[in-house]
């Protein structure tokens, strides 16, 4: 297929565009996929590190509370002194705005329930739980359990309650609704796809978006930790089953307060990103998880439409141009058809180019190349003319000599040919004009030449000489007769 | 009747142009004919004429130194 120059240069630099293009499609979506999942990284840290900063104030407001409530005079007086005519309950109901909390309680040193805002608190022993234990140690302690009295989950905040002497007397508790806390996480994380999860210090998930994920281990307990889990009774009898996030259980368990980890989840089957924070000091974490995939998402977004522009681009380049090298080729067929004319001898045309370009200067040359084709085809015609009229006077000549010449040939061919006639003379004939000669010749010599010289008067000083001279000639001629004789006589015998 | 001189030359260049005539023939026999044995013969004959040639110009010399 024979391909126009045009054809030639727009397909080039389609292809061209095309191939650059693809490779900067392919740079950009590999750029941006990576400054987008960097971002995405970024991102979703700073939304963990917020929900934390979040979960981490109420936790400590509400530790705030419970030590606000716990130097109350009245009610270490009340733990103090055995004074229990003070209605407790009506200073623990001041504190639970709202009804913000599931309860706040008092315990007595040795675990019994003595005041409650729920009075199903009242009279049971917590002894057993952490919080209680922590407490009498002198420490604040927060900790999540599943209730052995109301079988919910809560979040208790514990303080203990001293007198001026510094002693314990009991401990003020606060259970918190887990609805506290998961109002301060973005369950979706960033894209919408993704999963939070608020886990404890044994990574067991307390709160999760997927349901099914709550009361799971990240990465499945060992038998000492189940044990020691168990004691507590903070799950009371729940299975803990193990999820595969050994890794950020890993580096919880290390002593990491955050980190993100990117991993391939065996059970989802997909790239993943999970970022921890712990939240203050509080044994919890909180952990964001996100599919790789969605954030992948927005670079493929970005090359999709880098490509769409790159293909418009090859596309309008393609049409651009097509209409620039028509334009700017059109003289190429002007010089084509003036080659086409001067090939066939005619050398009058001229090639009109205003290009200012290279094709105008060819052009040009071109012109100029016709122009002195012409003039010297013009001269030389002239001399061909000339030549023509000299060689026509020459030719008139030489056929003028030519028909002399034809004459003389004749001539000579008629000559020959008497020549010839003789030649073929046969050898008889010719052998019999001898004999005939030869004896015509001894004839005249014995009878006239002797006769006329023995009688002459004038020849009489050299008579003898020129008789003698006849003899020999007259001697000679009849050998001459009979040997031509007898050679005639040969032929007629063959 | 007695001829002159002139006569008698005259008799003798017929007589050197018959001997060239014969030269002639014999010449031109040796030509078209391809028998050798024949025109060795011939070829003898030839240069006889031609001697006899030779004579008839001697003659006319002698006529001429003659009277």
């Amino acid at each position: 297929m024979k391909l126009s120059l045009g054809s030639k240069i727009s397909i080039s630099t389609v292809l061209t565009i095309l191939f650059f293009g693809t490779i900067a499609t392919l740079s950009v979506y590999i750029l941006v996929q990576k400054t987008v999942i960097d971002l995405e990284k970024d991102g979703l840290q700073l939304l963990a590190k917020n929900s934390t900063r979040e979960i981490n104030r109420l936790f400590f407001d509400t530790q705030q509370i419970a030590e606000t409530i716990a130097i109350q005079p009245e009610l270490v007086a009340y733990l103090q002194e055995g004074d229990y005519d003070y209605d407790v309950n009506r200073l623990l109901d001041f504190y639970n705005i709202a009804d913000r909390f599931s309860s706040i309680y008092i315990m007595d040193r040795s675990g019994d329930t003595l005041a409650a805002t729920d009075q199903s608190f009242i009279g049971q022993n917590y002894a057993f739980r952490d919080y209680f234990q922590t407490a009498l140690y002198g420490k604040s302690a927060i900790d999540l359990a599943v209730g052995v009295t109301t079988k919910e989950t809560g979040y208790y905040i514990s303080t203990p309650v001293r007198d001026n002497d510094g002693a314990i007397l009991g401990v003020v508790v606060i259970k918190m609704k887990p609805e506290l806390i998961s109002q301060l996480v973005v369950p979706s994380g960033l894209t919408g796809v993704g999963h939070v999860m608020l886990v404890d210090n044994y990574g067991v998930i307390i709160y999760s978006d997927k349901k099914d994920r709550v009361y799971k281990s990240l990465g499945g307990l060992n038998e000492f930790e189940r044990q020691e889990v168990s004691k507590l009774k903070k799950y009371a009898d729940l299975k803990l089953e193990g999820l595969d996030y050994e890794l950020v259980y890993e580096k919880i368990k290390s002593g990491k307060k955050n980190g993100i980890i990117e991993f391939y989840d065996k059970a989802d089957r997909e790239e993943e990103i999970l970022v921890f924070n712990r939240i203050g000091n509080f044994p919890f974490f909180l952990v964001y998880e996100e599919e790789t995939e969605s954030f992948s998402s927005s670079a493929v977004n970005t090359s999709m439409l880098l490509s769409l522009f790159v293909a418009l681009a090859a596309i309008m380049a393609a049409i651009i141009i097509v209409a620039l090298s028509r334009n700017y080729l059109a003289p190429i067929k002007a010089i084509k058809q003036a080659l086409d004319d001067i090939g066939s001898n005619k050398f009058g045309g001229r090639v009109i180019v205003k290009t200012g370009d290279e094709l105008g200067d060819l052009a040009k040359a071109l012109n100029d190349m016709m122009s002195k084709i012409e003039n010297s085809q013009a001269d030389f015609n002239q001399k061909i003319k000339k030549r023509t009229s000299d060689l026509e006077k020459f030719n008139r000549l030489m056929v003028g000599r030519e028909m002399r010449m034809m004459e003389l040939k004749k001539e000579v061919d008629r000559l020959q040919r008497g020549i010839s006639r003789s030649k073929q003379m046969s050898c008889k004939e010719g052998l019999t004009e001898g004999l005939d000669f030869e004896e015509k010749v001894i004839r005249e010599l014995e009878s006239f030449y002797i006769f006329k010289v023995n009688n002459s008067d004038i020849l009489k000083k050299n008579r003898q000489k020129i008789l003698r001279l006849l003899k020999i000639l007259i001697e000679d001629s009849k050998r001459h007769y009979n040997v031509i004789n007898e050679i005639i006589e040969k032929y007629e015998r063959k | 009747m007695k001829e002159s001189k002139e006569i008698f030359l005259r008799y003798f260049r017929d007589l050197y142009e018959s001997e060239k005539t014969a030269y002639d023939l014999y010449s031109d026999f040796l030509v078209t004919s391809k028998d050798e044995v024949i025109n060795k013969k011939i070829e003898k004959i030839k240069n006889d004429e031609e001697k006899h040639m030779e004579i008839a110009k001697k003659i006319i010399t002698l006529i001429e130194e003659s009277a």
